[in-house]
C-alpha cells in the first residue's frame, strides 16, 4: 500500500479582488519517495499550484482540500507549512539584504526543527551541500541572493532544499535560465535529496535536461487551471516531441 | 540660565506650517557641567594643543548653547586607531577638537552613553587634515529618559575621506546634526546612519554636505525603523557651492515603518550654486515587503520572526564592523531588548 504525503482533492483557486480562477477541480496524489512532473503551457497555473500547496496568501481557495501526511493543512500558513515539511523553491528567489546565506540557513533549520544546531555541525553540513552543487564557499557569506546571478539564485534554493531536507520539496522552473552545465549541477542536487533523504518531488518544469538524471514516476499536463492529461515518466517525452496541442485542442 | 534654542534648523526654510526648519528646545545652560562627563580615550597616538580652530560657518543655535555651557577641550591630533569612551551622567556638556593628522588613517569609535541625567549634549569638530582617512563609528546608547544633541562638524582638507557610521538606539529625544564641509579638491565624504526606534523615542536628523572644492565627493545615507509611536524627522542637504565643479553628492533613505501610529518625516534638499555638479535623492519608505515576508515564511518564519530578522539584518552590516566585542556585545543586547 503506497504512502500517500500528499493528496489535493478538487481543489479550485483565485486571484485578486475580482476572483479570477486559475486552478479548477485539480485532484493529485503524491506518494512518499516519487517525482512527480507537472508540465504546461504559459499560463496554464503550473506556479499557482506550487504557490497554492506552500500557502500563498495571493491565492484564495475557493473549494477543494489540501491534505498533507493526512492532515488538511488547506488553512494553515505557509510557515505552518514549511514546519510540517513543505519547501517551495521559487522560481524568481527573493533577494534578503543584510543576512548572509549562512545565518540564514541556520536560523530557518533551527526554525524548521525547533532544535538547536552546533556550529561545527551546521559548518560542515553547508561545506558538504555547497561543494555537491559547486557552489563557490564565498557564497555563504554573502547575503542572500543579493547581486546572485540568475544561475547562482537557483543553485542556492537547491542548497536549502540540501540544508533543510523538506519531507516534499516543490520546485517551480529551478531550471529556467540556466546553462547546460549549471542545469546538470542543479539536478546532481535534485538526485541527492532524492536519494538521501528519501524526498519527495513536484517538479515544474518545460525542460527535459533536468529529468535525465531523475526517475519520474508520474507526469501531469496542467492546461487553463485544469490536469488534462497524467501518465507515467515516458508522457514527458511525448510532450518533449509533440508539444501541448493535444492538450490544448483536446 | 534656562533658554529655548532652535536646534538642527535647515539651511533651506520650508513652509513653516509644516515645522520641519528646526525644532525649539528648551535647555538650563546653567546647569550643564563638563565634569559630568566622563571620557576615556584609549590610543590615538595623541598629541594635545591650546590652538583656537574656528569654522568658517555662521553661528548657530547649537554654537550658542556650548558657548553658554563649556570652554573647549584642547585640540587633540591623532595619528593612530583610537577608541573614545563618552559617559554622560547628570547634566552634561561637552565640547571637543580633534584633528586627524596629515596622510594619516585612523578609525575611531565613539559610544555615547548614559548614567542617569536628563541632558546629554556632545559638541565635536573634527578637522581632516590634507590626504587624510578616518572611519568614524558612532554609537548612541544613552537611557530612554535622556534629551540628546549631538553637534558634528567636520572640515575635510584636499584629498581625505571621513566615512561615518553610526547607530542610534537611547535617548527618547535626540537631535543629530552633522554639518561636512568638503573644503580641498578630491575630498570624499560617506555617511550611514541607522535607528531603531520605538515607545515614544523621536530622532531629529540635520545632515548638510557643503561642497566647496571641485571634484568633492558625498553620499549621505540614513535608515531605520520606526515602532509604536516612535517619530523620526530626516532632514539632509547637498549645497553645491559657487566652484565645486565635478562634485557629486547623494542622500538617500530607507524606513520601515512597523506601526501605524509612526510618525516619519523627510526633508530632502539639494542646493545648486554650480551647473556642473551632479545631486541625487531617494527614498524608500514603508512596510517590510510582503514577498520578503512570504519567502521567509516558506523558510518556517512565521511574520514576527520574519520581521525581527530583517530588522537584525538591517543592523548586521553596521554593528559587524564594530571591532569592540564588549561594544558589540552591548549593542546587540540593545537591539535585542527592543525586539523583544
Amino acid at each position: 500500500m503506497s504512502d500517500i504525503i500528499l493528496e489535493i482533492k478538487d481543489l479550485s483557486t483565485t486571484v485578486g479582488e475580482e476572483k479570477t480562477p486559475i486552478l479548477r477541480n485539480v485532484d493529485l496524489s503524491v506518494a512518499r519517495g516519487e517525482t512527480h512532473i507537472i508540465m504546461g503551457p504559459n499560463g496554464a497555473g503550473k506556479s499557482t499550484l506550487g504557490f497554492t500547496v506552500m500557502g500563498s496568501p495571493v491565492y484564495e481557495v475557493g473549494s477543494g482540500k489540501i491534505i498533507f501526511e493526512g492532515e488538511d493543512i488547506t488553512g494553515l500558513s505557509a510557515d505552518k507549512r514549511a514546519l510540517k515539511g513543505i519547501y517551495l523553491s521559487f522560481q524568481n528567489p527573493i533577494e534578503v539584504p543584510g543576512i548572509s546565506m549562512r545565518s540564514f540557513l541556520r536560523s530557518s533549520l533551527q526554525q524548521i526543527t525547533g532544535e538547536r544546531i552546533k556550529y561545527s555541525d551546521f559548518n560542515k553540513r553547508l561545506e558538504e551541500a555547497m561543494e555537491l552543487i559547486d557552489m563557490d564557499p564565498s557564497y555563504a557569506d554573502r547575503d542572500v541572493n543579493v547581486g546572485f546571478s540568475g544561475g547562482e539564485k537557483k543553485k542556492a534554493e537547491i542548497l536549502q532544499l540540501l540544508m533543510l531536507r523538506p519531507k516534499l520539496a516543490i520546485l517551480d522552473e529551478t531550471d529556467s535560465g540556466l546553462d547546460v552545465d549549471a542545469v546538470r549541477t542543479v539536478s546532481k542536487g535534485i538526485r541527492a535529496y532524492k536519494d538521501k533523504y528519501n524526498g519527495t518531488l513536484i517538479i515544474i518544469t518545460h525542460n527535459a535536461a533536468i529529468l535525465e538524471s531523475l526517475s519520474v514516476d508520474k507526469t501531469h499536463i496542467l492546461v487553463k487551471g485544469r490536469i488534462v492529461g497524467s501518465g507515467s515518466g515516458d508522457l514527458t517525452d511525448e510532450i518533449n516531441r509533440k508539444g501541448f496541442e493535444k492538450y490544448i485542442n483536446g | 540660565m534656562k533658554g529655548s534654542f532652535n536646534v538642527n534648523t535647515s539651511p533651506s526654510l520650508t513652509f513653516a506650517k509644516l515645522n520641519m526648519n528646526g525644532d525649539n528646545v528648551g535647555i538650563d545652560t546653567g546647569k550643564l557641567n563638563r565634569d559630568n562627563v566622563r571620557q576615556v580615550i584609549t590610543g590615538g597616538g595623541i598629541t594635545e594643543s591650546d590652538e583656537r580652530i574656528v569654522i568658517p560657518l555662521p553661528k548657530t543655535d547649537e554654537d550658542r548653547i556650548f558657548e553658554l555651557a563649556e570652554p573647549a577641550e584642547k585640540v587633540m591630533r591623532l595619528t593612530e586607531d583610537a577608541s573614545i569612551i563618552l559617559e554622560f551622567c547628570g547634566e552634561s556638556a561637552i565640547q571637543r577638537v580633534i584633528r586627524v593628522a596629515s596622510k594619516k588613517t585612523v578609525n575611531v569609535i565613539e559610544v555615547t552613553k548614559g548614567c542617569g541625567g536628563d541632558q546629554a549634549l556632545c559638541s565635536t569638530r573634527y578637522i581632516l587634515e590634507e590626504g587624510s582617512r578616518l572611519k568614524l563609528i558612532r554609537i548612541q546608547i544613552l537611557d530612554k529618559g535622556t534629551l540628546y544633541i549631538d553637534d558634528l562638524k567636520a572640515v575635510l582638507e584636499k584629498d581625505s575621506y571621513l566615512e561615518v557610521v553610526r547607530i542610534d538606539l537611547g535617548s527618547h529625544r535626540s537631535y543629530i546634526g552633522s554639518h561636512v564641509l568638503l573644503d580641498g579638491k578630491n575630498a570624499e565624504y560617506k555617511a550611514h546612519g541607522d535607528y531603531l526606534l520605538n515607545g515614544d523615542q523621536r530622532l531629529d536628523i540635520n545632515m548638510i554636505a557643503d561642497h566647496i572644492a571641485p571634484d568633492t565627493v558625498s553620499d549621505m545615507r540614513y535608515d531605520g525603523v520606526l515602532i509604536d509611536s516612535a517619530s523620526k524627522l530626516f532632514r539632509g542637504t547637498l549645497d553645491f557651492k559657487s566652484g565645486c565643479k565635478g562634485a557629486k553628492g547623494s542622500e538617500n533613505e530607507e524606513v520601515i515603518l512597523l506601526s501605524e501610529d509612526v510618525i516619519n518625516q523627510s526633508l530632502p534638499i539639494i542646493l545648486c550654486g554650480e551647473e556642473d555638479v551632479e545631486g541625487n535623492h531617494g527614498a524608500s519608505v514603508g512596510k517590510i515587503s510582503d514577498e520578503i515576508i512570504y519567502y521567509l515564511a516558506t523558510r518556517g518564519f512565521d511574520e514576527e520572526s520574519a520581521t525581527k530578522l530583517i530588522i537584525r539584518s538591517k543592523f548586521n552590516t553596521a554593528v559587524s564592523q564594530i571591532y569592540d566585542e564588549k561594544i558589540r556585545g552591548d549593542l546587540t543586547r540593545r537591539i535585542e531588548e527592543v525586539l523583544k
